[in-house]
């Protein structure tokens, strides 16, 4: 039986999912060494209570926290009320979230809470799952003083529930960012309570997702940023001052285009380093004195201007009819009219796969995957 | 380094677009194959290479069989001009090899050929067949226990009882 060199072995393990190592990794001391980091390099958690407990156990292990890179919070949408009114997982995962700051090679975080629906009331049966995420929010970004040294270079935090607590106003919270360079952004539909700001999506909109995107460490250092929300996001989020400068990736969801929010000129300042470009459901604003864009006016200018582009994505909202691509601000909602969808409706379309077609030759011409 | 032999201009002639070279396998036997057929093997060429640097033709003495041997001539000559990513020393590896059905055949063979040829692929440094036959071992262990996979791989298990029962062991993140 031929022996083999420990760089074959390592191409071996390297087609294996790390998940399937386990028992490689039990065959022998050099095999431990070898499948160990590939093992651990990623750890998956979820709310249960096996899996806080055995992400607890990893985090006490030296020898194997020294290996992990990532850490994936994804939490369980299948029996979630049962789940989230369980104080065990929750004082077990905010335990071990808390030693996030002692794992030292951690530069990736990835934390997934469960989508909810529409409404969510402080006092109502939703208040666990507020409260809930509050608390897994404040153990990953630990206490202000002293700081954590979080080394945190990708951080994705989706289905944010946008009722700001005291842990969306804290330095150790905005510390989580400060050497992002990939940031994903996902916040929850507007809350409904009456005509209090601090519980509606828009006053989080307006406030912290605004003094995140504008904190002056990410503007140095950011390269992707994803913002995405499931309902419209209109003139609360301001992007007229800011500029990435190594800016190569850039995902809007629902964000509304118009010269407020200042959505266009904002993709436009970065032409020269964005080369990834997803637009899904992004509608124009037709509110307003002057006569807005177009779609078809955007397109082009992006065709002329975007010269880095070599990856575009753009998913629009469908109804039966046609693509619902203009709205207009009614009692805080953005709605669709019939007649705003069908007036360039053809100039649109034909902008697009203009635009399309550029970004294909280019992607082409560059040998780009 | 590998053992090299001087040989006459007779047993390894040529000037031509396509020149011939002496591969001697550990059983001592003697293939004459065209350098382009081997120019995907990075050991190959750095060692024409040298034979121009010194305008001497040499014979390669290689470590494995003349079984395994042409079994690698064999994969060479079937992707003979055709560009593979994995062997692009500019190119960026690619995370998890390939699948190509003709290579899926040309490895259904059995577990012990197949480690030797890794070895001779890795050797010879022919990165698209190390990445093909690492693909087909990594099938071969995958769903095994851990005490099929020692056999497989031939290993032994070294652990103490201790190191086997430490909570480390039983991690599973």
């Amino acid at each position: 039986m031929p022996s083999l060199p420990i760089e074959l072995l390592n191409a071996i393990v390297d087609q294996v999912p790390p998940d399937e190592l386990y028992n490689f990794r039990a065959a022998s001391k050099l095999f431990n060494d070898i499948a160990t980091p590939r093992i651990f390099r990623c750890i998956g958690v979820t709310n249960t209570l096996i899996s806080a407990k055995a992400f607890g156990n990893v985090v006490k292990c030296q020898n194997i926290m020294e290996h992990v890179r990532e850490v994936r919070y994804v939490e369980n949408e299948d029996d979630s009320a049962l789940v989230y009114n369980d104080e065990d997982v929750l004082q077990s995962l905010c335990s071990t979230f808390s030693y996030l700051d002692q794992i030292p090679a951690l530069d990736t975080l990835t934390v997934v809470f469960e989508p909810l629906g529409h409404f969510i009331v402080r006092g109502s049966s939703e208040t666990p799952r507020l409260d809930h995420q509050t608390a897994i929010l404040t153990a990953i970004a630990g206490p202000s003083c002293p700081p954590k040294k979080l080394n945190l270079r990708t951080l994705t935090l989706n289905n944010l529930i946008p009722v700001i607590e005291d842990i969306h106003k804290s330095s150790s919270f905005f510390a989580l960012f400060q050497r992002v360079t990939v940031l994903r952004l996902t916040i929850l539909p507007e809350l409904d309570i009456e005509g209090d700001s601090l519980f509606s999506s828009d006053y989080f909109w307006r406030k912290t997702t605004r003094d995140v995107v504008g904190l002056p460490a990410l503007a140095s250092n950011l390269t992707s940023l994803a913002l995405c929300s499931r309902v419209d996001v209109g003139p609360v989020l301001f992007f007229l001052n800011l500029t990435y400068p190594c800016l190569t990736s850039l995902t809007l969801q629902s964000i509304i285009f118009n010269p407020v929010v200042g959505t266009r000129d904002f993709i436009r300042r970065h032409c020269r380093t964005l080369t990834d470009l997803e637009l899904v459901r992004c509608k124009i604003s037709m509110d307003g004195n002057t006569p807005p864009k177009l779609w078809a006016e955007v397109w082009d200018s992006f065709a002329e201007e975007l010269g880095a582009l070599v990856h575009l994505r753009v998913e629009l909202e469908m109804n039966p009819a046609h693509a619902l691509r203009y709205a207009r601000q009614v009692g805080g909602m953005f709605l669709c009219y019939d007649d705003d969808q069908k007036a360039n409706a053809g100039g649109d379309s034909e902008a697009l796969e203009r635009l399309r077609e550029v970004v294909a030759v280019r992607r082409h011409s560059l040998g780009a995957v | 380094m590998p053992t090299i032999v001087s040989v006459d201009d007779s047993t390894v002639p040529g000037e031509g677009s396509s020149r011939l070279l002496l591969l001697v396998s550990s059983d001592n036997k003697h293939i004459v194959v065209e350098e382009d057929i081997m120019s995907r093997s990075r050991f190959i060429s750095k060692q024409v290479e040298g034979f121009e640097a010194t305008s001497q033709r040499h014979a390669i003495l290689l470590p494995f069989s003349s079984f395994v041997l042409n079994k690698v001539i064999e994969y060479c000559s079937h992707y003979r001009g055709y560009y593979l990513l994995e062997d692009d020393p500019d190119a960026a590896p690619p995370g998890r090899s390939p699948v190509r059905e003709w290579d899926q055949e040309f490895l259904d063979v059995d577990r012990n050929m197949l480690l030797r040829i890794i070895k001779a692929a890795h050797y010879l440094e022919i990165k698209s067949l190390v990445g093909s036959c690492a693909r087909a071992i990594a099938d071969m262990i995958r769903g095994k226990t851990t005490e099929e996979m020692r056999e497989i791989l031939g290993v032994e298990n070294d652990f103490t009882p201790e190191e086997e029962h430490s909570p480390s062991s039983k991690c599973t993140g």
